[in-house]
């Protein structure tokens, strides 16, 4: 549902696509370098990042600033940490919580893991 | 009779809101006006700890060690007719009360207390003193700096503000009228600005705002801070003054505290809602940093696994304290039909207020035990 | 400019500077340059990697491409931040403020140093002091609650501006609603980058034109800004898929339903009303705005009176701001936009110099300009707030709408609550728990206030704001018993 814009340009200019790998819930993911947490989500396809603790939904992150406080997931064991107020760096560990279906996008790569 | 009312009860905190319930409880045909004030005024009631607390009060003051175990004992059935009443759910729980100790001393002063306590009550009030191991046991997950901590089983905890809330529905449904965002400039006995001697027994009240004014037979004062100001105006002397406690709740967690403490507790929400400090610096209830780090500092020391708990709010609030911190409950020699009530405990003894002392109030209580401690804390006792 | 605490005998310890700037959006960056070039050891923090606020967000990261999408508005922003990258002002990103207070019992050595800050770097929790303190910490969207605004695959405009800049991604295809300015600038910024806009769904109500019309003669005070706007909004009446005065907008996860299950749901229609009727479009993302919010925290913690603004119906800093040493710069005290944000830097750092190094003609030369200058651009602004005032039906929310998203409160259980005579949106926060979740009342604060307003009859004026409480960020109790007041023990660089 989100892709990476201007990726053609930067492929065409040769400006060299950096990544970094992350760990969704134990399986590894490259993503661009530089991203929130948030962002990483959105960009791996995630359809869901948390569930409402009172009600149950299913959320994703709201308003991208750290004022909502809807995008609260497990990183480097630390609960209730903001997605998009922590920036992507090698092997940070995003937890999301095991009764969460996050997005068969996701779930599919788990099939490709290395 | 010319009156609007029959009461007028300044004040619609949690003093205030259990008088007028009681009140209309008690005299249906009642018409009852609570003046309450702004949103933003201190709000004592709206930083109360939730504690239903009985260990320790009253360790030099027996009547107060009395009524604080009545009052404890009158809650259940308090909490149920109200929750039948309005469907809030009150979250009250009784399932016994820790205070913790850091060092031998302290915990021996805790101890001595209790034991007053115990004295004052003819052994009704009972509790346990625990040292470092029998407190663990009853409370897995403590810190090695705890000397120890005293238990009685007779302490409690409810949501506060959910109490409030219920009593300000459930008075309005009996009848109650609730006016707020009103301050209360003056309380005056009718007749009185012509200079005559009054019988004021046939005359009642006057209660002036900012903006209007209204009349009664009979007026009771559950102002808080403002009860010293207002008391004077009808020649009672209820001394306040303002002790902040600054408060810190954290994010919801796992069941980890089941019991109620002045020094933790864990609401039905899961958050840990940890005090507490006792500053005198007038009005301000803002939160200090260092306050703070205080509090947290001392949490962590009772449990070290809060260390990765995140805390989301802080306060501070305001309680009203009297002189030697119990009650007052003063009826006024000057102007009968006046009254005023300072009380710093509005959650322990809410169930008292709305029972014992609202019948007391009304003239209904009759003679015994209860009339006999709601005397006792006349403001007499401070002119010695 | 350095990055580490420059530590300078001759004008204190580490941990205490003449002015303290919080928030590097162009008001703050602005007073940081202004204020250092005169001499102050200027501190700015900012919780964000990198300079520039929400506006000028990853600038000096985004590629050219990028920079080419964004268009005007955001590559204004590089000069200013090469400027700032130049002056001499101690920086620390990443750092998150979490308590702004007036010392208690001053150090009878460092009286001057009235405002202690505490904050959150590197996991560690620590204070500076300050002599002068500018709060320069921006705005937030306003929150428009619909029926579904919590759903998966529903954000704020703002979000998706900020997901351009700072990660260069973007929905495959998105429905815009709202109204204001930044969202039509969101529909141009996404078409350049290719992503499909499917639909705008425009909620300014028809009479705002009119009213607006009455102002249009101010666009001469700012002629290139007003000509830009005006060939914004008319590109967009050529859209095909540009729907106006829309009086209701709705997002449900399928077909309709909202449904109860537990299984995870994400957006898939957007309905919204118009005169004519009620239409549905398939979208799996749909961005909100509705204008913006100044963030007024810190200075409610500081005691800085609120006022309420009807034309852009928001709490903003009083502009009778009696405070000598505590000044506010930009979107976070009252909204007006990047341009003016930056001269209300510019001023305040003039005012700041003034006070600590004594009056200059030449500086209060530059004050009287640079106010005659707000004085123009403050009644341009006022086109925007009336022809983008908030549409009435937003702040009557269907009684199952939920206003409190962290806490799940319903506009329903408010208005019963109002009507029972609750005092006020602190006694509401008591009653319903709207405004304790961890957003701390960001997101209800305001609609939870019309709704009791409208419910009561009152204006908003009458009603007092949520009173906030620090921290204004989550700290640990950890963090906080280790936080670090002390300067010969102060290192948070590490």
């Amino acid at each position: 549902m989100f892709k990476l814009l201007f990726e053609a340009q930067h492929q065409a200019q040769n400006v060299p696509q950096q990544s970094v790998n992350i760990r969704l819930n134990g399986v590894v993911h490259p993503v661009p370098k530089g991203l929130t947490v948030a962002a990483a989500l959105l960009y791996l396809g995630c359809t869901a990042s948390r569930q409402h603790p009172k009600t149950k939904q299913a959320q994703l992150p709201y308003c991208h600033m750290g004022v909502c406080y809807a995008c609260l997931v497990t990183i480097n064991g630390q609960t209730n940490q903001r997605a998009c107020m922590t920036i992507v760096e090698a092997n940070l560990a995003i937890d999301l919580h095991e009764d969460l279906d996050f997005g068969p996008a996701v779930r599919g790569r788990q099939l490709d893991e290395r | 009779m010319a009156h609007d009312y029959d009461w007028i009860i300044v004040g619609g905190g949690l003093v205030g809101c259990s008088v007028a319930y009681g009140l209309a409880q008690q005299n249906p045909q009642a018409r009852i006006l609570v003046l309450d004030g702004a949103d933003v005024a201190p709000r004592p009631s709206r930083g109360n700890f939730g504690l239903i607390w009985v260990q320790g009060k009253g360790a030099d003051f027996p009547a107060y060690a009395n009524w604080s175990f009545h009052g404890a004992q009158l809650w259940p059935d308090f909490a149920h007719q109200l929750e039948q009443q309005t469907q809030v759910d009150l979250a009250y729980q009784c399932q016994g009360g820790l205070e913790f100790a850091f060092s031998d001393d302290e915990l021996a002063a805790l101890s001595r207390d209790m034991q007053a306590v115990a004295e004052h009550t003819q052994g009704r009030f009972q509790y346990q003193v625990l040292d470092h191991a029998q407190a663990c046991a009853r409370q897995p997950g403590l810190g090695p700096d705890v000397a120890g901590a005293t238990f009685s089983a007779h302490d409690g905890q409810v949501n506060p503000l959910y109490l409030l809330a219920a009593l300000q529905q459930a008075m309005q449904q009996l009848g109650v009228t609730y006016v707020g965002r009103t301050d209360v400039r003056q309380v005056q006995a009718l007749g009185e600005e012509q200079g005559q001697a009054v019988e004021v027994a046939k005359n009642g009240f006057r209660v002036t705002s900012t903006t209007r004014s209204w009349q009664s037979q009979q007026v009771v004062l559950c102002a808080g801070l403002d009860n010293q100001r207002l008391g004077e105006q009808l020649a009672m002397h209820l001394p306040v003054s303002a002790v902040k406690g600054q408060i810190l709740i954290t994010e919801p967690c796992p069941p980890v505290f089941k019991y109620a403490s002045p020094q933790v507790r864990q609401t039905a929400e899961g958050t840990l809602q940890i005090g507490g400090s006792h500053e005198h610096c007038g009005l301000d209830d803002a939160s200090d940093i260092d306050v703070m780090q205080k509090i947290a500092s001392d949490a962590i020391s009772l449990f070290p696994q809060l260390s990765d708990t995140q805390l989301v709010r802080s306060w501070g609030a305001l309680r009203i304290m009297s002189p030697d911190g119990a009650p007052i409950y003063q009826a006024s020699k000057q102007y009968p039909g006046a009254f005023g009530v300072v009380c710093h405990s509005g959650v322990s003894l809410a169930a008292a207020h709305a029972g014992p002392l609202a019948s007391w109030l009304s003239g209904t209580l009759p003679d015994g035990q209860e009339s006999h401690w709601i005397q006792s804390f006349d403001s007499e006792r401070f002119h010695v | 400019m350095s990055d580490k605490q420059t530590d300078c005998p001759s004008r204190g310890p580490a941990n205490y500077f003449d002015l303290v700037i919080i928030g590097a959006g162009p008001a703050g960056l602005e007073a940081a340059i202004s204020a250092s070039d005169a001499g102050l050891a200027v501190l700015l923090v900012d919780q964000a990697p990198l300079p520039g606020g929400q506006i000028y967000r990853n600038l000096e990261q985004a590629s050219p491409a990028q920079t080419k999408a964004l268009g005007g508005s955001y590559k204004a922003g590089i000069s200013l931040l090469k400027r700032f990258r130049g002056c001499q002002c101690t920086y620390w990103p990443l750092s998150q403020v979490w308590q702004v207070q007036r010392l208690k019992e001053q150090d009878p050595n460092r009286e001057e140093y009235a405002y202690e800050i505490a904050l959150l770097r590197n996991q560690n929790s620590c204070s500076v002091f300050a002599k002068q303190l500018l709060l320069a910490n921006g705005a937030m969207e306003r929150p428009m609650p619909i029926k579904g605004w919590q759903l998966p695959g529903v954000m704020t405009a703002g979000a998706g501006q900020i997901l351009l800049k700072s990660a260069a991604l973007g929905p495959e295809r998105v429905v815009l609603a709202g109204s204001g300015p930044l969202l039509l600038l969101l529909a141009q910024q996404y078409q350049r980058a290719g992503v499909d806009v499917a639909a705008i769904l425009d909620t300014t109500p028809k009479a705002n034109y009119a009213k607006a019309l009455v102002w249009l003669w101010v666009g001469l005070l700012m002629p290139k800004q007003f000509l830009q706007g005006l060939w914004l909004t008319m590109r967009l009446l050529f859209r095909s898929n540009y729907y106006s005065a829309v009086t209701g907008i709705e997002a449900f996860a399928s077909s309709g339903e909202q449904g109860q299950c537990a299984t995870p749901m994400h957006l898939a229609q957007v309905k919204f009303k118009q005169t004519a009727g009620w239409q549905t479009i398939d979208t799996t993302s749909l961005q909100l705005h509705q204008g913006l919010l100044p963030q007024t925290q810190m200075a409610q913690l500081l005691g800085l009176p609120l006022q309420w603004q009807a034309a852009q119906q928001v709490w903003q800093v009083s502009s009778n701001n009696a405070h000598a040493k505590v000044h506010v710069a930009g979107d976070g005290g009252q909204i007006g936009g990047a341009y003016i944000a930056r001269l209300k830097g510019r001023l305040a750092a003039l005012q700041i110099v003034q006070a600590a190094s004594g009056k200059s003609l030449k500086r209060t030369l530059q004050i009287k300009c640079l106010q005659v200058n707000l004085a123009r651009l403050g009644l341009a602004r006022k086109l925007v707030d009336k022809l983008y005032a908030p549409a009435p039906w937003l702040s009557e929310p269907h009684a199952t709408t939920t206003l409190c998203r962290c806490e799940a409160v319903s506009a329903g259980t408010i208005r019963a609550v109002a009507e029972q005579g609750c005092i006020g949106v602190n006694q509401m926060k008591a009653f319903t728990r709207a405004g304790m979740g961890p957003c701390q009342g960001r997101q209800c604060g305001l609609a939870t206030a019309q709704v009791l307003a409208h419910s009561q009859g009152l204006p908003l004026s009458d009603i007092e704001p949520l009173r906030p409480r620090p921290p204004l960020v989550p700290v640990t109790l950890g963090q906080l018993a280790a936080h670090q007041r002390n300067p010969l023990l102060f290192d948070c660089s590490s």
